[in-house]
């Protein structure tokens, strides 16, 4: 692959982290940051599909933005890779529990929701939303 | 088109006398034509219409109607302004006004505190701002998207319920009336709850969010 075709874009979002990663196979996103910043860029990228999103820890600063991507209804997400920590069962992570249950998504695409620490990365393959 | 170079009428549309004349005098200072709205004021649709054909720009305060200046707030008279595609901003002197003026915030794209406008450059940046918004070009401040809102607490019998929007800012919780919230909606308030609003989420204050297309979940 060329490297020209690769890009690494990383969003000011304030307090917390998001990245972009973008080749000719599909786009990556490290993490949502809260706030608008990364809804705004996907739009303005014309980007209607994530074909990973890799959420590195469920702080209130990470996931916060996750909730936010998953209630859009114009992004399709491939799958979604979650730090173990997830399972700390906060507000937030009961915030995105919330969504893909409101939203149908876990039945409707078979999704895991981690319950244990054995759940080293938790996966929700090939989940997308309804349209 | 509108532009920037246009506003030169601008009027002033406060209850104090005193406040309108102070600021009468600094707005010629700055080079523009004041017009201050003497009260009592016509009713809402009459008077947006006479002071559109009087001035090219209003700069409003809130409370209006608690002296019978006006039988409106002025942050109805600024939405009902910016739905006309006329240029407006409201001004407050309370922090507390915010519950009043939320319902309306949606179309109330510039509120600051009066002190802010003894500064030239937040005139001229705020001036800008409006003719940008009226043109369309929504910054993304004031751009709603639909998100998740986790109530807190709800106080049924105050009125008011306290929530969380984890997409905006995981860690402050902001306050709303709940006359201000569909009828369909009140029934779920309760702690724990969750549902979903379009909301301006990439807006910096919690003053600056607006709500609206609540669903329950």
């Amino acid at each position: 692959m060329a490297s020209q075709s690769r890009k690494l874009t990383i969003l000011d979002v304030g307090h917390g982290n998001c990245a972009i990663l973008q080749d000719a196979h599909g786009v990556i996103v490290i993490d949502t940051g809260p706030g608008s910043h990364l809804l705004e860029y996907l739009d303005q990228q014309r980007i209607k599909r994530i074909d990973t999103i890799l959420i590195s820890h469920s702080d209130k600063d990470h996931i916060g933005g996750l909730a936010g991507l998953l209630t859009q209804e114009d992004v399709e997400i491939g799958r979604i890779c979650l730090n173990t920590d997830a399972i700390k069962r906060t507000d937030s992570w009961e915030d995105v529990l919330w969504i893909l249950d409101s939203l149908d998504l876990l039945r409707k695409f078979g999704s895991h929701v981690p319950n244990s620490r054995n759940d080293v990365r938790s996966r929700f393959p090939t989940l997308r939303h309804a349209t | 088109m509108l532009d920037t170079a246009d506003l030169h009428r601008v009027a002033v549309i406060d209850d104090e006398p005193e406040a309108r004349a102070g600021y009468a005098d600094y707005l010629e200072d700055l080079g523009m034509e004041p017009v201050t709205e003497e009260g009592p004021l016509a009713k809402l649709d009459h008077f947006v219409e006479l002071s559109r054909q009087r001035s090219d720009v209003a700069i409003c305060d809130h409370r209006m109607k608690i002296s019978g200046y006006a039988e409106f707030d002025g942050a109805e008279l600024v939405s009902e302004y910016i739905k006309k595609k006329f240029p407006a901003l409201l001004c407050t002197r309370f922090e507390d006004d915010i519950d009043e003026i939320r319902p309306y915030r949606k179309y109330i794209p510039i509120l600051l505190n009066w002190e802010d406008l003894m500064d030239p450059d937040t005139i001229r940046l705020s001036f800008e701002r409006l003719v940008a918004e009226l043109r369309g070009k929504i910054p993304p401040s004031r751009r709603p998207w639909r998100t998740i809102v986790r109530v807190h607490d709800a106080d049924h019998e105050r009125g008011f319920v306290h929530v969380f929007l984890p997409s905006w800012n995981p860690h402050e919780g902001l306050r709303l009336r709940i006359q201000d919230l569909p009828p369909d909606v009140h029934t779920h308030l309760r702690a724990g709850c969750r549902m979903f609003a379009h909301v301006n989420i990439g807006a910096e204050k919690s003053e600056d969010l607006f709500f609206d297309r609540w669903k329950v979940g």
